[in-house]
């Protein structure tokens, strides 16, 4: 379709920062009317700023938002609605124990009569009507709790449309879908522009982009970079927009001797995920890559003990060991730097000493007293090492940027004497300059015998810094490959098998 | 921007300080204004010893279940637990059975009380308000039908010695184990692994599991020994009163989570220190004291307890919400 | 087809609620305790059974309604005794307020503290049981101004109020515990409001970005609440035959088991009457069956505490979204 009707959303010159951060710097884009906008970009980008922005759930600093042509001022989600934009979050926002029916009319049931009386009858009838125009057959009387992730997504969906949606914005809509249930959404994405709504996608799957997607715009380090036609362009040109640089700078790796196999995985099963087996060598960089919901960080916690395992084993030097739980899984020096690192990984509200040493109270004395001096001495002595920037060790974790935070957990893990890292996302949200001192540390590390294992989904790093890369798809191992045979299409391909 | 970071970093500590500082002024002027009013009979010999010996028993509980409390739950039964201990006290003696073993029985009931407070929460899941809600009424519940609903003269040597012996002939015994257990209490709490340990389950329990430790065994240590510690307590007030009655103790659990959270612990948690304990159970027993003195009938000063407990929680809840705008 | 339809999954969605396990569970009761008591099954102490749960009925459909909101009410026992003990002082001969007035007011106690309750909560954000908590023993002490009055009630309106026995068989005040019940589950079907709190309980965030007036609603549960509890002082002091100031006290704990039991979620967001209704008959039934069998008096306290400790840990088990870690 190359006629639009129109410009249905124009977002000017939009900046917003926060502190020590600018998430978006400058930016402007445009939506036409019936189209699909696809929006990509790396982790940091800045485009789930962008949605929360366009939802009313943060206040831009400056710029104009226009929609149909009429300035906008969104100052909560309420307006962000009244103007005609919804958003349909990764994480559903769904009442469980609730029906179809009742979650899509939220706040909003229809009534009748001189007494306000809820009118059940209209609404089904219209929950029904809704579901048909997205071409689904779905019993609105069914409770969420039993419906699939892709169905409650269609819940979500047709709740968003029930009362005039302009503009709809989807992140990261396929994320737990299978390949079926893609197709599914995309067919209720072109039934939904058929009828005038404009959409703007955001994704990390470039295959879906060429898919579904009118036109792309590319996000980085906050700016926007170009904005593409989806039918004129290719990966390469897409993905070189959303690294911006030369990779060979920007991922450091260095040769490191690789020594004997130290834990081996078979057959393991857990939620999430089944039959994963793979060994990991000393001083090797294990890589996993794999798509949202590809059941990758299940993997990694289940090696932790932090989800129970069902099936399978592990050995570690040969050994068979029952990882229960993350005690034990330290007791066998394995260390997890996890997704959000500040839910999971640090104690916000602590110092950075006592965050540092969290994982090994135990040896900061001889009896049940802790010998301050020699704490201060083991925690400067990792902060110098790993070179962690905060004033005093005193200072609370949660005034350091991003990148200090994450060498705060890496220092956690080595004061714990980890040989075994896993690094979940290691370089999520932080800036170029730590990320690369990250990169450098990772190898440090393996230079003294640990061993790391690293989810990434992000193609250059992973392509680049790991000795080996496992690809995980919906659950399942469907590849690997060394460092010499991976490309970007390989592993996009097998994670989308 | 470094240097700026560090005078803030140092300013939050010496905050914390000044706050329990701010509190023992206030204790000390509340003091001040008490024996005024009060003459001549607060600031006497007669008054004062009894009031010592009342906090120490209310304190010594107030020392642990602080914290239970620093590590994010709360023990409601307190109150009932010590009912509990009073009327099995005085029935056991009643049977004839020597000090000494009546003594470690209730301690040991205690323990029970205390494990299963802490088996409900860790290994069952329940809501720990909720559940040591429900413990209270089973222990009251088994306080009365202990004692049938009568009141149980409880008179022995050993017993009266807790409540009512001398260290060195002038200090009261319980002043001395109020002494002890707060000085065992401060030290675990500031100066331990273990301290550290409930610090951070309180602050981050997640994270806290997720870097080993065990978070569920920290848990249940500390309502095991929030269980013994407030039997101790019931039996310091069996002594004192000389009898075991099934109201013993009764309503206990507002005075002293007042105390706790007056002294600067957070309802959610990571936040606490036993110094601000001390000093909250120090100026709320002064003030319930002198309210009894006044003679204050006993239902109205039960008012006050309900209010100051509004008070306080809204007061430290203004001020999380403050400090939950920097994250 | 389509109606066969819709009917079958309605009906689907009803045996997943705890409401048929109730019913399980009261057959199983009367059951047992028609074996060990020959008097449990007669027409008088079925009659007394539904008599009995009058105050504790009544004070459940309040506190039903604010814990599906989301939040906790401990205070129903001491605002009930409030209603009740004031009611009868001003019913006494030497203030002779006319019995209409006397409703009116015992009314407006109960919504006012309700609403102090609601406001503390909303908008000076303490949490529900703290507030609640203090209020009890607030309002206990208030209740003690009038404690050396001593109040007897000589009011036959007031008197029967609780009494009456329609056809010598059925009690009143079974008819007035299904008449709300009935009218609060209407509400909780059929009026936006009722909807919304079921939000509220579900989800507090989802409900304020749909644009759901959160703290206006929560509010309003609490002012319900305060107001069946007054209806629970008065039917206290009508069945009770004087007004005393500790009416009232431990009213929380079995309401709190009846209301968990009969599947309302703490935390919020589910409940219903149905369910309400019959734990209301099993817990009474238990507590009968306890007096019948000769449990002794303070045995009984024991067993309601356990049994509430009960209800709630099966709560907690049936209600785990994830393992309990840590």
């Amino acid at each position: 379709m190359s006629e639009y009707n129109g410009i249905v959303l124009r977002m000017e010159h939009i900046t917003k920062t926060f502190p020590g951060v600018v998430a978006l710097d400058d930016v402007s884009i445009d939506l036409n009317k019936g189209e699909v906008l696809g929006i990509l970009g790396e982790n940091g980008a800045g485009k789930s700023t962008l949605i929360k922005i366009l939802a009313g759930n943060y206040i831009k600093d400056s710029g104009d938002i226009y929609v149909d042509g009429q300035k906008f001022e969104i100052k909560g989600p309420a307006e962000a609605v009244a103007s005609g934009i919804r958003v349909i979050y990764q994480e559903l926002n769904t009442l469980n124990n609730l029906t179809v029916t009742e979650n899509i009319f939220i706040g909003e049931q229809i009534i009748k009569g001189p007494f306000r009386i809820v009118d059940w009858k209209a609404m089904t009838k219209k929950a029904n009507e809704l579901l048909d125009t997205l071409n689904v057959k779905l019993d609105p009387n069914t409770i969420i709790g039993d419906l699939t992730v892709s169905e409650k997504q269609i819940v979500e969906i047709a709740k968003a449309i029930s009362k005039e949606a302009k503009i709809l914005v989807m992140d990261e809509p396929t994320a737990a879908l299978s390949e079926e249930e893609t197709q599914s959404l995309f067919k209720i994405i072109k039934t939904l522009k058929s009828k005038g709504v404009s959409i703007i996608y955001i994704s990390h799957r470039l295959k879906e982009i060429f898919e579904i997607a009118d036109r792309v715009t590319v996000l980085r380090d906050g700016k926007k970079v170009d904005t593409f036609n989806a039918r004129n362009t290719n990966e390469n040109e897409l993905v070189t927009s959303m690294v911006g640089r030369d990779i060979k700078d920007m991922y450091p790796k260095r040769e490191v001797p690789i020594g004997e196999k130290i834990m081996e995985v078979k057959n393991l099963i857990s939620d999430g995920f089944n039959n994963a087996s793979f060994n990991l060598r000393k001083g090797e960089i294990l890589g996993i890559f794999g798509l949202l919901g590809s059941g990758r960080t299940s993997l990694v916690k289940a090696l932790f003990g932090a989800n129970k395992i069902k099936g399978g084993e592990i050995f570690i030097y040969g050994k068979k060991v029952n990882i229960k739980s993350p005690n034990v899984a330290r007791g066998e020096r394995i260390g997890l730097v996890p997704l959000d690192r500040k839910v999971e990984g640090l104690a916000l509200l602590m110092s950075v000493k006592e965050n540092i040493t969290l994982a090994n109270i135990e040896d900061l004395g001889k009896n049940f007293l802790i010998m301050k001096s020699l704490e201060r001495e083991k925690v400067i002595k990792w902060i110098n090492e790993i070179g962690i920037k905060t004033p005093t060790i005193d200072q609370e974790v949660n005034s350091l940027s991003g990148g200090n935070q994450q060498k705060v957990v890496l220092a956690k893990w080595l004061e714990s004497g980890s040989q075994i890292i896993i690094l979940n996302e290691p370089t999520r949200g932080i800036d170029v300059g730590a990320k690369i001192e990250i990169y450098n540390l990772m190898q440090d590390l393996c230079e003294r015998g640990a061993s790391i294992i690293m989810i990434s989904s992000e193609l250059p790093e992973i392509l680049s810094i790991a000795d080996r890369i496992i690809v995980m798809s919906k659950g399942r191992f469907t590849a690997e490959y060394s460092r010499e045979e991976a490309s970007e299409e390989q592993l996009l391909h097998s994670a989308c098998l | 921007m470094a240097e700026i970071k560090a005078a803030w970093v140092s300013q939050k500590k010496k905050f914390r300080l000044n706050n329990i500082a701010v509190l023992f002024i206030i204790l000390v002027v509340m003091f001040g204004v008490f024996s005024y009013v009060g003459r001549p009979f607060f600031f006497s010999v007669l008054n004062l010893i009894p009031m010592l010996n009342n906090l120490s028993f209310i304190g010594i509980v107030a020392a642990v279940l602080t914290m239970v409390m620093v590590s994010g739950e709360i023990d409601f039964s307190v109150g009932g637990n010590i009912g509990l201990t009073a009327c099995l006290t005085a029935v056991l003696l009643s049977k004839g059975l020597p000090g000494w073993l009546v003594i470690i029985i209730a301690l040991a009931a205690g323990a029970c009380m205390g494990a299963f407070n802490g088996f409900l929460v860790t290994v069952v899941g329940v809501n720990s308000i909720i559940a040591t809600i429900g413990t209270m009424f089973i222990w009251r519940g088994i306080a009365y039908t202990l004692t049938n609903g009568e009141s149980v003269l409880a008179m022995n040597p050993v017993l009266d010695y807790i409540g009512r012996g001398f260290i060195f002939k002038v200090i009261p015994f319980p002043i001395v184990l109020f002494v002890i257990i707060f000085v065992i209490t401060y030290i675990i709490m500031n100066l331990s692994k273990w301290g550290r340990k409930i610090y951070a389950i309180g602050t981050n329990p997640l994270a806290s599991y997720l870097s080993g430790i065990n978070v569920k065994k920290v848990k249940f240590i500390n309502f095991l020994f929030c269980g013994i510690t407030a039997s101790l307590g019931g039996l310091i007030l069996t002594s004192l009163t000389a009898v075991g009655m099934p109201q013993h103790g009764q309503g206990l659990e507002l005075v002293i989570i007042s105390a706790i959270v007056l002294g600067g612990t957070a309802l959610g948690g990571g936040k606490g220190q036993i110094l601000g304990t001390l000093a909250g159970i120090l100026i709320l027993s002064e003030l319930y004291n002198f309210l009894t003195i006044m003679n204050v009938y006993y239902f109205y000063i039960q008012m006050v307890q309900g209010t100051v407990l509004i008070l306080v929680v809204a007061t430290y809840e203004a001020r999380q919400a403050m400090a939950k705008r920097r994250i | 087809m389509e109606k066969v339809e819709k009917k079958y999954s309605a009906f689907i969605n009803f045996l997943k609620t705890p409401t048929p396990t109730l019913i399980g569970i009261i057959v199983v009761i009367f059951i047992l305790f028609s074996l060990t008591s020959e008097n449990f099954l007669t027409i008088q102490n079925l009659k007394g059974i539904f008599n009995n749960f009058a105050v504790f009925g009544v004070l459940s459909a309040g506190v039903t309604i604010v814990m599906i909101g989301g939040g906790f009410d401990l205070s129903i026992g001491s605002i009930a005794g409030l209603a009740g003990i004031v009611s009868a002082v001003l019913m006494m001969e030497r203030y002779a307020v006319p019995t209409p007035l006397i409703f009116v007011i015992a009314i407006v106690i109960g919504c006012t503290i309700g609403l102090i309750n609601g406001l503390i909560i909303t908008k000076v954000g303490i949490n529900p049981i703290i507030t609640t908590l203090g209020m009890l023993a607030i309002i206990r002490g208030v209740n003690y101004f009038w404690a050396d009055l001593n109040p007897r009630i000589y009011n036959v309106f007031i008197q029967q109020l609780g009494r009456i026995y329609i056809g010598n068989v059925f009690p009143i005040t079974t008819l007035y515990i299904i008449v709300f019940f009935i009218v609060l589950t209407l509400i909780l079907k059929f009026t936006r409001f009722g909807r919304d709190i079921f939000t509220i309980g579900g989800n507090e965030n989802l409900a304020r970005l749909a644009g759901i007036r959160v703290d206006r609603i929560k509010i309003i549960t609490y002012v319900i609440s305060g107001f069946f509890c007054a209806i629970a002082g008065l039917l206290l002091i009508s069945q009770l035959g004087s007004g005393r100031p500790e009416y009232g006290t431990g009213a929380e704990l079995e309401v709190l088991t009846i209301v968990v039991l009969g599947g309302v979620v703490v935390g919020g967001g589910r409940g219903n009457y149905l369910g309400v209704f019959i734990a209301l008959v099993i817990i009474q039934s238990i507590s009968n069956g306890m007096v019948l069998v000769d449990v002794p008096v303070f045995l009984r306290m024991v067993v309601k505490g356990a049994l509430l400790v009960l209800v709630i840990a099966i709560d907690a088990v049936r209600n785990r979204r994830q393992l309990r870690l840590y």
